[in-house]
């Protein structure tokens, strides 16, 4: 039935009921009293299916941005982090789908991570680093010997067993004893082996964290969106049910109380108002240096001919600024023509940050419905990317893996000595050797070495893998951004043709070139967001795909230098595929690991096994610590 | 939304306070609803304290189900419209204040807390006000199909406004 059929039904019965009411007479001439009954126990009985209904079918609630932080990034370790969570008192039996409990994954990851560390460190051959994990004479410290040594089910007091409370079970406890005692062998900060590894978050919140992949940062779809706030679907159930209980009780009173929540309902659906608001925002400055605060002003108006009784907004932060004072979010009631201000402060990072369209709820005066739209209001704030600040110096005269001027392979034109050959007609005259001629009587033509100036491109890793980042922190691939274009900017200030793109290789690649507009067009393309986003992109092609991708777009004399945090196997792979297909390739890798905690620790092991492995394969790796500025990185790669 | 710990608007807090307050004083005389009505503000403040709106409706409801069954027990009708004013806005008003915690957080909330508050005070004043005219003009007539053609009413009304 349509809304008005059932509003007529409703406006008869309630006419008749106040007639029978005011004529008792006439109930009795018109049915018989058994009528009566049957129509309350079917009514009521549609009411009690009806109140179901109205509670089971909620709305699922939009997901409102948190505009404060950055969105939450892995962090390197996590893995471990989930392994170590995973050595529950259930897990001591429980079998995983593929056969192994968490705590044969976490011994198998460690055991692995030691053999190399050991390896590396103390030149122990895998086969004697394993007999020494096993005797448990690696290590002075016990509890880190009896991870390897003794077996998976070391005993538990009976208290753990006690439904409350998580306890700290020894299997877990030796595992962040290995990797604190793994963490001394390497050097660099040590965690502390009793403080338990915090459960790795990342889940996406109601309204609260929201994970770089998958989870979006800003809602986008159609807007303006209304939803219901389960208010409407409360009330239905309450005062169908109050009805209910009122004819069964024989009381006309009680369900005359609906009539309180029909009014609430009423009021929401006869008074929801649109959504007319307009926004205004502004900066304090709109290119800050990096580490600096902005202030933002943002005005919302109603711009429409009725009050708005319940506005909140959420103003579009960029996904790569954190906000250190005031807040971007405001509610209040705004009066036709009226508008409310609301400042916050903002740190600016690196790049080129677009706000996002602001989210304004309106929602109407009880509560009941909130109609969610987005609100243009486009301003942009550049950080950062300016001109290089380190003096340019030659780059290393000789043949080598990176970057810059080199003796080429070919032979040509040019001054020094290459080679000697046979005449061919049409070689210059001046090239001939006479000495050659006077002394056999051929004609042979002199080969020189012929410079040439290499092209080097810069590729940044932005595959999901890399999005790592300390907590709170900038991921890897803007880092990476950063890097690439102070390292770009410096040699094409050498006269370096240098082209830029990412990995997996995207619509945002720059070819090889140089010149001041080219420099411009590198730094549109990294300070932005388009060709290294502040979210992780979703797509991840396999390894063998993306060299492939690479190989076609880089021609063959085309220098690489990879830009990653070697944070999973797959940059090391990209790397030495890219090494092993000629592009002699250097790595710069910004270190997002925390060593602070076991897990951190673990992640920052993970990575120096990678550089080891890259140094090992011949690939220069240059590691970067993000804090300590790019100036450093650029020097050390250009000698 | 229970990321965000910001402290509950306090308009809303006190708005919630007061309302359990009353209905409890309203049934101070009937020991059994009272009983009901204070677990309800226990659920109520267990709600606000851990931000479940599921808390709070069970809480709004077992003071609402308080004053009803005080209602049956022989109270006028007027009486019974007025006690179930305070039940309801108390749910409304905690539900606002946790949305509002949980969506704004900390500030400037007491203007659209004091217009909620207002337009829903108004709107349940209003209801009562024509239920209870509703029952003064007919009064008397102890007909089920009189009290059948109600409940439909009702039914028809909920249904109308809910889609």
């Amino acid at each position: 039935m349509t809304d008005r059929r059932v509003v007529a039904v409703g406006l008869f019965a309630a006419g008749g009921g106040a007639l029978l009411i005011a004529v008792p007479g006439l109930a009795g001439a018109a049915v018989p009293a058994i009528a009566a009954v049957v129509l309350t126990l079917g009514v009521g009985l549609v009411a009690v299916g009806l109140a179901v209904r109205a509670l089971v079918a909620d709305e699922e609630p939009l997901d409102l941005p948190a505009p404060e932080r950055r969105p939450t990034y892995r962090r390197a370790g996590a893995n471990v982090a989930a392994l170590l969570d995973d050595v529950g008192l259930a897990g001591r039996r429980k079998l995983d789908e593929d056969g192994e409990t968490g705590r044969e994954r976490l011994r198998a990851a460690l055991q692995d991570l030691a053999v190399d560390v050991l390896g590396r460190t103390e030149g122990w051959a895998p086969e004697t680093a394993a007999e020494r994990l096993a005797d448990g004479t690696w290590t002075d410290d016990a509890e880190a010997a009896a991870f390897f040594a003794a077996g998976f089910r070391p005993p538990v007091s009976r208290l753990a067993y006690l439904p409350w409370g998580r306890p700290d079970l020894p299997f877990a406890r030796r595992g962040r004893h290995v990797v604190a005692a793994l963490a001394e062998r390497v050097g660099g900060p040590v965690p502390d082996p009793d403080e338990r590894v915090a459960e790795p978050t990342g889940a996406t919140g109601a309204n609260g964290e929201q994970t770089a992949t998958g989870g979006e940062y800003w809602p986008s779809g159609e807007f303006p969106q209304t939803r219901s706030t389960g208010l409407t679907a409360a009330i239905t159930a309450g005062a169908l049910a109050v009805s209910a209980v009122g004819v069964g009780f024989g009381e006309p009173a009680v369900v005359l109380t609906a009539a309180l929540g029909i009014a609430l309902v009423g009021v929401a659906r006869v008074w929801s108002p649109e959504p007319t608001v307009s926004l205004t925002r502004s900066l304090s400055t709109e290119r800050p240096a990096p580490g600096d605060e902005v202030t933002v002003t943002v005005t919302v108006r109603n711009t429409g001919d009725r009050t708005l009784p319940d506005i909140r907004l959420f103003d579009g932060v960029p996904a790569g600024l954190t906000v250190v004072g005031g807040s971007p979010r405001v509610t209040t009631a705004l009066r036709p023509g009226k508008a409310i201000t609301v400042e916050y402060t903002v740190e600016a990072v690196d790049g080129r940050h677009t706000f996002e369209p602001g989210v304004v709820v309106v929602g109407d005066p009880v509560g009941a419905t909130e109609t969610v739209t987005t609100v243009e209001g486009p301003t942009t704030l550049s950080c950062g990317f300016g001109r290089p600040t380190t003096a340019t110096e030659p780059p290393r005269p000789q043949v080598s893996v990176n970057p810059g001027r080199q003796l080429g392979t070919e032979s040509g034109s040019g001054v020094e000595f290459d080679a000697l050959r046979e005449y061919r007609t049409g070689d210059p005259p001046a090239r001939i050797d006479w000495h050659h001629r006077a002394k056999t009587g051929d004609l042979a033509t002199v080969e020189f070495r012929e410079p040439r100036l290499s092209k080097v491109a810069v590729l940044v890793d932005t595959r999901p893998a890399a999005y790592v980042a300390t907590p709170g922190g900038v991921p890897a691939p803007r880092h990476g951004a950063v890097a690439a274009f102070t390292l770009a900017s410096g040699l094409l200030a050498e006269g370096v043709p240098v082209g830029v793109g990412t990995v997996p290789p995207g619509e945002e690649w720059t070819a090889v070139g140089t010149g001041p507009a080219h420099r411009a067009r590198l730094r549109e393309r990294l300070a932005g967001e388009d060709a290294v986003p502040w979210l992780s992109p979703t797509a991840d092609p396999p390894v063998p795909e993306v060299v492939a991708a690479l190989t076609a777009r880089l021609s063959s004399d085309v220098q690489v230098l990879f830009v990653s945090p070697l944070c999973d196997d797959g940059s090391v792979a990209i790397a030495r595929r890219l090494d092993a297909a000629g592009h002699s390739v250097t790595v710069v890798s910004p270190d997002c690991t925390d060593g602070g905690n076991v897990a951190g620790a673990y992640g920052r092991l993970d990575r120096w096994r990678r550089l080891s492995t890259l140094r090992g394969a011949g690939v220069p790796v240059t590691d970067w610590d993000p804090a300590d500025g790019i100036e450093g990185v650029v020097r050390r790669v250009q000698h | 939304m229970s990321s965000t710990e910001a402290e509950l608007p306090r308009f809303s807090l006190g708005v919630t306070a007061v309302s359990v307050l009353l209905v409890a004083g309203l049934l101070v005389t009937a020991p059994g609803p009272l009983g009901v009505a204070l677990l309800g503000g226990a659920l109520l403040a267990v709600g606000l304290l851990w931000r479940r709106e599921g808390a709070l409706a069970l809480g709004a409801g077992a003071l609402f189900t308080a004053v009803v069954l005080a209602g049956i027990d022989g109270r006028s009708t007027a009486w019974l419209l007025a006690a179930s004013v305070p039940a309801l806005l108390a749910w409304t008003s905690s539900r606002h204040a946790v949305g509002l915690a949980g969506q704004i957080g900390a500030g400037a909330t007491l203007r659209v807390e004091l217009v909620r508050t207002v337009s829903t005070l108004t709107a349940l004043v209003a209801g009562g006000a024509v239920g209870y005219l509703l029952q003064r003009t007919v009064t008397g007539g102890e007909s089920p199909l009189a009290l059948a053609l109600l409940l439909v009413a009702v039914v028809a009304f909920t249904v109308a406004l809910w889609r």
